[in-house]
């Protein structure tokens, strides 16, 4: 909400964790060989710095690079073109910048246009918690044909315990849960929360298959890895996902955070100040 | 003959007396003017006449149905098909214990097997799964869904290429009868029965050995969430709550997860029109001309809703009536054919949308106004026509209860609002005599004294909403009005705020709500019976730099919230 961002205390460039996780994320993209052109979208706000993160990991002399930056707020979208990022990398021959100043999806256009130029990687950096709204977005981007196989999908959830710790989180899809991982007892709710990406995802992605009749074209996300982190008071969730095609998603697997930020995580807990007691 | 009337003979009766008996003669001898016999003979002298005499001609039906079934039926279709089979064999064996049904679909293999517990087929009636026409539910009698020899069938062709059944009534060997992969391109009607080692006795399976298109897993899910709207009734034993067969239950598993038992009706119970179940049955002659007589037993609830339709919890997505065919649905919230749009009855009006019901019509699935799918209510049927000359009342009835509690907000919100049935009771049934006007002992009635703030009753907005659907009698228009309950008629006042979309998300995810209309509950318990108050921007930057909130306005508010929480506790 218009306001939040204005109390947060910590920029983009000292998000460590989020820019750990990132770098984690672009490394395995990068690894599996990426072809020439990198067409980035992002939600990338004032500073663009995910960028940053991307240009780190790739190469920026054997590829070509389409960033599209969606950012609905048009002062912070004028903003972000005039920012260090978006400014110097301007400047660059092979390197592109375009921030749209509409939410994401409302206008699809400059997606279209490089659609066919090569791959997508798709940072769906939204600072809810992933909800059928957001999901619905990504069926979307399927049905117009701009999420396709082998694209990339970043996606970030909220993981704030006022959301994720209420009993009844994502309660409506116990039984949902119980088919799509094959369970025959009752999920909990750390189960809940820790696939609750998982799931919605793979929703989206069956509904679009039923509408696939080749079986051979239709498109299933596989989880390459997930991760938390943990710069602000908010605890944050981080996907990635491969898009495949070949066949229905048949199950899907119970799968838990990466590990590798506790120490980080717990260095981080340790500065966290004690909240004063106005009661007493 | 004589003692028959004319249209109680055969066709080739007709042309027999027509062609030896002249128009005077069969008039006297039938009772009907010589004119008419005139006529009839003009029909049937108009046909051409045969030039060689007729044979007799066997003929193969072609297998259209097979291809038609994979156009006709969608996946959800399909299943319900089979389980209505299952279910008509449960109750034709008494239904003395509960059904299961289990349907897996392996998304790989493109493999799937559907098994019940229904009780088994005999040897001789394994083959009829496949072959159409061929049915068990010809005893009109009978209370059944399937009548004409067709639903599992086309559910199977619509699944599958190639198919086995195996069934087991006596657990000491399985009877079995397949048909291959292509057989819509054979001609032939052959099946290959035989006999197989036992399954459990009382079970039935059938093997899909290719399915045509795999589901995918959301059409799983939806599958299953669908079976607990299309057979809840079942599903939740109400029917036998109720008196009627069975009162064992149903139990669905799709891919090894149940479909939910559904929720109640959002029922209110103020005093003197509580929610009732009016039971009732009627024979009806002579059936569509089939000389046979059917009797259908109704049961109709009918009651009022704790607060209008809605998306949020607790509410129902509309108002209306759902109607189910021997306990399977046929559709809900249906209002046309039960009189709504017609003198006192009108659909804008905001009386009419806390009235719910449920139409439970048993007997014999072919006097059932329903299509052969299943699919809708034939309000134009003989059966609909007459259930709406006897419920139209009852419905009406309730509608002007809830008329009396929209022109009273008080009432409405102390009483409409508050009351339910007592849980895990029935409402009360009625038995209702029919054909007649219905008692008015047997109707709802209004046992309140207005509150202090009610409306005057007949105001010009009631006056301007029936006018537009036909009008009203005075007698039976009191307390109905057509003012949104949203309004200021009574001093209500209505408040708009406009959020930006990430406000909105914001808020939604604070309060825990699922819809607007949760949300808009949420914030108004937050204003009323809440604490809230403003902060300007300085004083929130500085609570939320306090209390190390990093931005995040709702943690602030849960902050505060426990801390203030453990010190009343303490």
């Amino acid at each position: 909400m218009p306001g939040t961002e204005t109390y947060h205390g910590l920029s983009q460039p000292f998000r460590i964790q989020k820019r750990l996780v990132l770098n984690q994320c672009f490394r395995k993209i990068s690894s599996v060989g990426f072809p020439t052109n990198v067409n980035y979208v992002t939600f990338g706000g004032e500073d663009l710095y995910d960028i940053m993160d991307l240009l780190s990991v790739f190469d920026v002399l054997k590829h070509k690079f389409r960033i599209i930056s969606y950012e609905e707020d048009q002062a912070v979208a004028k903003r972000a073109q005039a920012c260090p990022v978006g400014a110097s990398l301007a400047k660059i021959p092979t390197i592109s910048v375009q921030v749209v100043p509409t939410a994401f999806f409302d206008n699809a256009a400059p997606l279209h246009a490089v659609r066919d130029s090569g791959r997508f990687i798709y940072f769906l950096d939204d600072t809810k918690t992933f909800r059928e709204p957001q999901a619905e977005v990504v069926l979307s981007l399927l049905a117009s044909g701009l999420l396709r196989e082998a694209d990339w999908l970043l996606i970030t959830s909220c993981l704030t315990p006022r959301v994720v710790r209420q009993a009844g989180f994502m309660g409506r899809f116990e039984d949902t849960f119980r088919l799509f991982y094959k369970k025959s007892d009752r999920v909990d709710l750390e189960f809940r929360i820790r696939n609750h990406v998982d799931l919605l995802l793979a929703l989206i992605f069956s509904r679009h298959q039923a509408m696939e009749t080749d079986i051979r074209s239709q498109l299933r996300p596989s989880l390459v890895a997930k991760y938390k982190y943990r710069d602000t008071r908010s605890e944050m969730g981080l996907w990635l996902f491969r898009i495949d095609a070949g066949g229905p998603i048949t199950a899907l697997a119970d799968r838990s955070f990466e590990r590798f930020l506790e120490e980080i995580e717990q260095l981080f807990k340790e500065k966290e100040a004690a909240v004063p007691n106005i009661f007493d | 003959m004589s003692e028959k009337s004319w249209e109680s003979l055969t066709t080739e009766e007709h042309r027999t007396l027509l062609g030896t008996l002249d128009d005077d003669t069969l008039s006297k001898r039938f009772q009907r003017s010589r004119e008419f016999f005139v006529g009839v003979r003009a029909f049937f002298n108009s046909v051409p006449p045969d030039t060689s005499k007729p044979k007799r001609q066997p003929h193969s039906p072609p297998k259209d149905l097979i291809m038609s079934a994979r156009r006709d039926l969608s996946f959800y279709e399909a299943n319900y098909e089979l389980i209505d089979n299952s279910i008509d064999e449960w109750r034709k064996r008494g239904a003395t214990t509960d059904l299961h049904v289990e349907i897996e679909y392996n998304l790989e293999q493109l493999t799937g097997k559907y098994t019940d517990d229904a009780g088994g087929m005999d040897e001789k009636d394994v083959f009829r799964v496949f072959i159409p026409g061929e049915t068990t539910n010809r005893n009109f009698g009978q209370t059944v869904i399937g009548s004409f020899g067709l639903g599992a069938k086309k559910g199977i062709f619509r699944l599958t290429d190639g198919a086995k059944v195996v069934s087991s009534p006596n657990g000491e060997s399985s009877f079995t009868s397949e048909v291959p992969e292509r057989w819509e391109s054979d001609p032939e009607w052959t099946t290959q029965d035989g006999r197989a080692e036992a399954i459990t006795k009382g079970t039935t399976q059938i093997y899909f050995f290719k399915l045509f298109k795999a589901p995918t897993l959301a059409e799983l899910d939806d599958l299953r969430k669908r079976l607990s709207k299309i057979y809840g009734p079942l599903l939740r034993g109400r029917l036998g709550q109720l008196g009627e067969q069975p009162t064992t239950r149903l139990h669905v598993k799709v891919n090894g997860v149940e479909a939910p038992s559904p929720a109640e009706i959002n029922w209110s119970s103020p005093d003197g029109a509580e929610p009732r179940i009016y039971k009732f049955s009627h024979v009806f002659k002579d059936f569509l001309s089939t000389g046979q007589d059917i009797e259908l037993r109704f049961l109709f609830a009918c009651g009022l809703t704790r607060q209008v339709p809605g998306a949020g919890d607790g509410r129902e997505r509309d108002f209306g009536i759902d109607v189910y065919g021997n306990g399977r649905l046929i559709q809900q919230f249906l209002k046309d054919p039960f009189g709504w749009g017609t003198s006192g009855l009108s659909k804008s009006d905001s009386a009419s949308k806390f009235v719910r019901g449920e139409l439970f019509i048993n007997g014999h699935s072919f006097a059932i106004p329903w299509d052969t799918h299943k699919r809708e209510y034939l309000s134009d049927h003989v059966v609909a026509q007459w259930l709406r000359e006897q419920l139209r009342n009852i419905i009406k009835g309730y509608k002007n209860i809830a008329g009396r509690f929209t022109s009273d907000t008080e009432l409405r919100k102390t009483v409409l609002e508050t009351t339910k049935p007592q849980e895990g009771s029935n409402p009360q049934i009625v038995q209702m005599p029919v054909g007649g006007l219905i008692s008015e002992s047997l109707l709802p009635a209004w046992k309140y004294k207005p509150s202090d703030h009610s409306k005057t009753h007949g105001s010009k907005a009631s006056d301007t909403t029936e006018a537009q659907e036909g009008g009203e009698s005075a007698g039976d228009s009191a307390g109905t009005n057509g003012a949104d309950l949203a309004d200021t008629v009574n001093g209500d006042k209505t408040l708009s705020i406009i959020l930006e979309p990430s406000e909105y998300d914001e808020l939604l995810e604070r309060f825990a709500a699922d819809a607007t209309e949760e949300l808009e509950t949420a914030i108004r318990d937050c204003l009323v019976g809440g604490v809230a108050f403003n902060l300007t921007a300085e004083q929130l930057t500085a609570a939320l730099k306090i209390f190390n909130c990093d931005g995040d306005v709702g943690q602030l508010s849960t902050i505060v919230k426990s801390q203030l929480l453990k010190k009343i506790i303490q």
